[in-house]
């Protein structure tokens, strides 16, 4: 499907998020790119994951709106938002341990299809994705952490989304297994979903993401391609402490 | 897991066999052990029912009995004052559960009380309707309901104890069937991926608020069902026993013992615990509460001897997972 150049399919105005007196995020605005691997970055504590919990409808923002093919996100719950078609996965992997990798996916694909016979055709193509589709039978919890995190990314991919949130999806793999991950996620991206992505590499970010933000202390300090986020005074600074660009 | 080990075909013939002996048990067996049978059919069904809001969606209650009592009061009631048939009646009794644990799963489930909090929270439910039929004169108070004893098939009352041994049993075949269907179905799979893991079940487009109202209104539902039959069994209902916290245990403990989040364990938990009490209040009825004890035993030792034992198994496999802080973390 073709997509204008730079139309936004998700974005936040004017966002604030306070725990108790304390923003987590203060009046952010952002735009997720359409068909498009867009970037979260920030150092630790910068809100990136209570940006996820916010979109995502697990934390309900005191301030602003999300803005997803015109309908205000603000408000509603996780299981609505994902039948509008933004599905994430968790920081720290959330399978159903005691269930089979397939009704793993089964569950997820649900949220499309709501015969059993249906729903297991989409899940075992999901899990061919992913690159489980051998593991289909076994327990989640009998698989590796590398095995868990695909589930989870097949999980939600099986909710047939249009925008992906994957939070830090990589942390953790060995090179070779995040590599492997990196492939899957640029297929999905491919086969036209956006995506929408935290990870810490910095250099993984710059070279796979077409689109990032930069938070810090719950602000916006950037948005560009990477070639401007790299360049960008403000970034540099919070990465590299003040004192460095100074000098 | 343990449920798809009953597909394989030993175990249907497993259960054949079982449901042949059952089915026959009337022909070579006198009261006494027919009426130890019924106890342990009937608590089997209980433990069946409070599987389904328990094992399978993972909403650990601890106030079952109410939903149970409020079955054998309804029907109990309409048949004292109204006329109305136990048959007619035990279904109402069923809708009365079935409103009480609409009432008890949509505060609890509406606030968010998860894990520990819903258990007390269904404790003090519990504890409360117990006070509440205690007080209420037009229920009998605390003097409780006996129903006269008038043989006849439209009032369920019969001279032989084989009449209520084929309805308990045809329930609990009944009760085998809903969970093996729950448990195939598209609804069951998601009671079961909440029970694993309800953020992860709602981030997926899955109303988590209601399909753990659903299993508890199931659950409360066929509980309810089958308390006119105890009342018309035993003739006689108070708010003592049928309101009694130790009910709720048990009706939580048979699962426990037998497979929780599967469709025979209730049943043969029922087995192994409920003929100990039957037996030990039968042969040693003046030190009353003594089954207590050989329960506490025998719970001790499945504790032992399942590996993950009994607290394990409710903190790991049912209890929704805590909130992993991290999440909430920035």
């Amino acid at each position: 499907m073709m997509k204008r150049a730079d139309a936004s399919l998700l974005s936040v105005r004017d966002l604030t998020m306070e725990f108790r007196g304390l923003k987590a995020l203060s009046r952010l605005d952002m735009n997720v790119m359409s068909g498009k691997v867009n970037g979260l970055i920030g150092p630790n504590g910068a809100g990136k994951t209570t940006l996820f919990n916010v979109i995502s409808g697990f934390l309900k923002p005191q301030e602003g709106r999300i803005l997803f093919e015109d309908r205000n996100l603000a408000g509603l719950r996780p299981h609505e938002i994902c039948r509008l078609g933004i599905v994430r996965t968790f920081q720290i992997v959330k399978v159903f341990p005691e269930l089979s990798v397939l009704k793993n996916v089964m569950i997820g694909s649900f949220n499309r299809h709501k015969n059993n016979k249906q729903s297991q055709e989409v899940s075992e193509k999901v899990l061919e994705m992913v690159g489980l589709a051998g593991k289909k039978n076994r327990l989640a919890s009998s698989l590796t952490l590398s095995g868990r995190k695909r589930l989870e990314l097949a999980r939600a991919l099986a909710t047939e989304p249009a925008l992906l949130l994957l939070d830090e999806t990589m942390a953790g793999l060995n090179p070779t297994e995040g590599e492997e991950m990196l492939s899957v996620i640029h297929e999905i991206n491919r086969s036209g979903v956006t995506i929408f992505m935290i990870e810490h590499m910095m250099n993984i970010m710059m070279s796979v993401c077409e689109h990032i933000v930069v938070l810090n202390y719950g602000e916006k300090i950037a948005e560009g391609n990477p070639g401007e986020i790299s360049k960008d005074r403000r970034v540099i600074e919070a990465y590299l402490g003040e004192e460095f660009t100074v000098a | 897991m343990k449920s798809a080990m009953f597909r394989f075909s030993y175990s249907k013939i497993m259960v054949a066999a079982a449901l042949l002996v059952l089915l026959s048990l009337p022909l070579y067996t006198g009261s006494y052990l027919m009426h130890v049978v019924i106890i342990i059919l009937f608590f089997g069904y209980l433990g069946a029912c409070w599987n389904i809001a328990a094992g399978y969606a993972g909403q650990i209650s601890l106030g079952h009995a109410i939903f149970f009592g409020a079955g054998a009061y309804t029907s109990t009631v309409l048949f004292l004052k109204a006329g109305v048939s136990p048959w007619i009646g035990m279904w109402l009794g069923g809708v009365s559960g079935m409103l009480l644990g609409l009432f008890v799963g949509y505060l609890t489930f509406r606030y968010g009380l998860k894990g520990h909090y819903f258990i007390l929270a269904t404790m003090a439910f519990g504890a409360l309707t117990k006070v509440i039929a205690l007080n209420l004169d037009a229920i009998g108070a605390a003097q409780g309901l006996i129903i006269p004893f008038k043989a006849s098939f439209v009032n369920f009352q019969f001279t032989g104890k084989t009449p209520y041994y084929y309805y308990i049993l045809f329930m609990v075949i009944g009760i085998v069937l809903v969970c093996t269907a729950v448990e195939r179905s598209r609804f069951g799979q998601i009671l079961m991926a909440i029970r694993e893991d309800e953020d992860a079940a709602e981030s997926l487009g899955v109303n988590t608020f209601m399909y753990k109202l659903l299993a508890m209104v199931l659950s409360s539902f066929v509980t309810g069902l089958v308390g006119a039959f105890y009342s018309f069994y035993i003739g006689y209902i108070h708010p003592d026993t049928l309101f009694t916290p130790f009910l709720s245990i048990q009706i939580t403990l048979i699962p426990i013992t037998g497979g929780l989040g599967s469709v025979f364990g209730p049943i043969v938990g029922s087995f192994i615990l409920s003929p100990i009490s039957e037996i030990t209040r039968g042969f040693l009825g003046k030190f009353s509460g003594l089954h207590l004890m050989v329960w506490g035993v025998v719970i001790m030792l499945i504790v032992i001897l399942i590996p993950k034992g009994i607290i394990v198994e409710i903190q790991e496999r049912l209890r929704p997972k805590p909130k992993t802080g991290e999440d909430q973390s920035l």
